[in-house]
């Protein structure tokens, strides 16, 4: 625990701020972990930094003009699509990088080759909506380091309405069950992404919080 | 498979914790950042703060004890209590609260529920439906259970729903305090006319009591004051929470959370 403290100090994380709501147990989430953090809120160089954090907060249609409006898209765009730096996208964070979102029927940042729906219009059966709640996640390959050290299907905390259902896609990914299966874990490459909040789960969470940093720090190194 | 959610719910009055018998009587039980911090150890599903006097008082939640208690733990966390605008609901969020709570505001602040949900998304706002029995009939009370509104329980979750809620919080204030198991037949009418996560409250005092709410009346999630603050026949203030074996007493594996931390590290200790 200690010498990984040490090293994560040595690593500079951005994290995004849509002006949309609260970003403060993401924040909190991270400040345990020794990192350095900048909260970004305006147009910004992101090259100086070895990660950076989108989380979860608002709605699509606004975080996505939200980016737009401050310049950050390109800056993102360019520290994700050309220094190939690593990006942890969480809840909305998560759905943002994808191509399209039936919220608000915005375009996202296009970087997963997928799309974004409603529950209800991909379930067919009964089911309540808004999925709040601990759910299992599935691996579907051991390459996802971000489960590292935990036990099989772990349990993580989850709330929202819209959904990435399963589908082929590149990247190991994870899936949770809930009327039909959906992505809710991510990982390709230098881009990661969770449909559920790590940062208000508890121990397993944090995990992956460290499993993220540690991806960080090899990329780093 | 969704979980369960076992969610204890703190009543607040300014900086005092409090439980009630059927909404009267409050018994000072102790300090609520202290409690909170004893469910975060217990790694609860969720916590739900309310403060009981807010409506009346005719002002807000207590801001610092929500930004303690967020300060200090980790876990879900939903605050309810006086709140009439959406400043205010800025305010808890950026003080550490997940969701909030709104009930009086509901019926007495037209268009708040709608303008909330599209601003911070349905699933930050569980609205909150007091009910009393009158004559047989279930009927709405706001302001903390002080004023009758004449209206159904049923009509007014429809309502709510359709403006957008994303949660029902459903509480029983017959059986507020008292352990005798939940209403089941209210909670069973709620949850059978919304396509929203129903939340039961008011009355559990048992594991069992958490499995007929889940099972016979289909709700997603079960609130427990007293059951979780006191502890034996002389109502000792000792905080619990079930254990994973517990709940397996009276819930299928599935639904069950798998929350021991013990559970979750496999051998790789040394990567944290």
């Amino acid at each position: 625990m200690e010498t990984t403290g040490i090293k994560n100090k040595n690593l500079r994380i951005a994290i995004i701020d849509y002006s949309a709501g609260n970003i403060h147990s993401v924040y909190r989430a991270f400040l345990k972990t020794n990192v350095s953090i900048d909260i970004v809120n305006k147009d910004t160089d992101l090259g100086r930094f070895d990660a950076v954090v989108m989380p979860g907060v608002g709605a699509c249609g606004s975080a996505i003009n939200f980016l737009t409006k401050t310049g950050l898209t390109n800056r993102l765009n360019h520290f994700v699509l050309e220094l190939k730096k690593p990006i942890l996208g969480i809840c909305l964070g998560f759905q943002i990088m994808a191509e399209f979102s039936e919220e608000g029927n915005v375009k996202g940042l296009g970087w997963i080759p997928a799309k974004v729906y409603h529950i209800r219009n991909v379930v067919k059966d009964f089911i309540r909506v808004p999925h709040i709640g601990w759910n299992d996640v599935n691996a579907n390959s051991k390459d996802l380091t971000l489960l590292a050290g935990m036990i099989e299907k772990p349990n993580f905390y989850f709330a929202h309405s819209f959904f990435v259902p399963l589908k082929d896609i590149d990247g190991s990914i994870g899936t949770t069950e809930y009327g039909v299966p959906f992505i809710s874990l991510y990982q390709n490459r230098n881009i990661y992404g969770t449909q559920f909040h790590p940062e208000k789960s508890y121990i397993g969470g944090a995990m992956l919080i460290q499993n993220f940093l540690s991806e960080v720090l090899h990329v780093k190194s | 498979m969704l979980k369960v959610r076992v969610i204890p719910i703190l009543l607040l009055r300014h900086w005092g914790l409090e439980k009630t018998v059927r909404f009267s009587n409050p018994k000072y039980v102790g300090c609520p950042v202290n409690a909170a911090r004893v469910f975060n150890q217990h790694n609860v599903d969720e916590l739900i703060l309310l403060d009981i006097v807010a409506t009346y008082e005719n002002r807000s939640p207590e801001m610092e004890v929500v930004r303690q208690i967020s300060a200090e733990t980790s876990m879900p966390f939903t605050v309810g209590g006086g709140i009439r605008d959406i400043p205010t609901i800025r305010e808890l969020l950026n003080a550490g609260a997940d969701k909030v709570v709104l009930n009086t505001s509901v019926i007495e602040v037209p268009g708040l529920l709608q303008k909330s949900a599209e601003q911070f998304g349905s699933q930050c706002i569980v609205v909150s439906i007091d009910v009393r029995q009158i004559d047989g009939k279930y009927e709405v009370f706001t302001h903390g259970g002080r004023k009758e509104t004449g209206l159904s329980p049923v009509e007014l979750a429809i309502k709510a729903e359709a403006e957008g809620a994303g949660e029902i919080l459903i509480t029983s204030i017959d059986r507020d305090g008292t352990l005798e198991g939940y209403d089941l037949d209210l909670i069973k009418m709620i949850t059978d006319n919304v396509q929203i996560p129903v939340i039961a409250c008011g009355g559990a005092g048992s594991v069992k009591d958490l499995a007929d709410a889940f099972y016979k009346s289909g709700a997603s999630a079960v609130a427990c004051g007293a059951f979780f603050l006191f502890y034996g026949a002389r109502k000792t203030v000792l905080i619990t929470y079930p254990t994973e074996e517990q709940l397996l007493e009276h819930f299928e594996s599935q639904h069950v959370r798998k929350r021991d931390p013990k559970k979750y590290i496999d051998i790789e200790l040394s990567r944290l």
